[in-house]
């Protein structure tokens, strides 16, 4: 069973891993966050991480400056993991924002899933059966 | 309608805000979120310290819902209510 759970957390090859690595990003407060303790598990804060992919996304589809995602990752890395949220995230990004930049990053934030890297970790790993690969 | 009835909308809340609550889905009144959290503290008190901070204010663990959507992203506790609104009480937990 240790081997199979080595092999497991050490296989390195999930979206979260990536994104982390190329990042150099490998602290636990990037991927903190509040959520209900009952299925299905929502979100009340949002990981950094998730909302680093968020601003990434911004970035390269030219809404966004990387100084002012800096400023805003700044302001958020700053605060304690539960005030991380989407609401917050909002309101930060509000002066860097054209009008039309604005409703499509409010567009891309209404469903942010495609930014849970986490949730496309998970996906991944099960996908994978990585565990069958180790036994 | 008649403006001066109240309006009746119904409220879920989880087990954890009071064990002791023998209803977990109620029905109640309110014209707002905040007017419908005061009648869910007066019928929990013992739920009050869980959903307010020491400032009052709502606590970060708690997230509230009027019909599926988050009123931090509009009017917050002074969001408006209609008859019928269904209000989501959820208490967070820390995970990673």
């Amino acid at each position: 069973m240790e081997q199979v759970v080595s092999h497991c957390l050490n296989c390195g090859d999930y979206p979260l891993d990536r994104w982390m690595v190329a990042r150099r990003i490998d602290l636990d407060d990037e991927v903190a966050l509040l959520h209900s303790p009952e299925p299905p598990y929502t979100a009340v804060s949002e990981p950094l991480v998730h909302i680093r992919y968020y601003l990434q996304s911004l970035e390269s589809e030219g809404m966004l400056e990387p100084s002012a995602a800096a400023d805003v990752l700044a302001d958020l890395k700053g605060r304690w993991y539960g005030e991380r949220t989407l609401p917050t995230l909002v309101t930060l990004l509000q002066p860097y924002l054209s009008e039309a930049d604005h409703a499509r990053a409010m567009q891309l934030i209404a469903d942010f899933r495609r930014f849970r890297l986490k949730s496309h970790d998970l996906v991944a790993f099960i996908e994978g059966r990585t565990w069958a690969a180790a036994s | 309608m008649n403006r001066n009835m109240p309006l009746a909308v119904v409220v879920h809340l989880p087990a954890i805000i009071d064990p002791s609550a023998s209803v977990r889905t109620f029905q109640t009144e309110g014209e707002t979120v905040r007017e419908v959290l005061d009648t869910v503290i007066a019928r929990y008190p013992s739920s009050a310290s869980r959903l307010r901070g020491t400032d009052g204010a709502i606590s970060p663990f708690v997230a509230l819902y009027v019909n599926g959507a988050d009123i931090r992203f509009g009017d917050g506790l002074d969001s408006r209510l209609k008859e019928g609104d269904e209000i989501l009480v959820l208490l967070a937990m820390a995970g990673g």
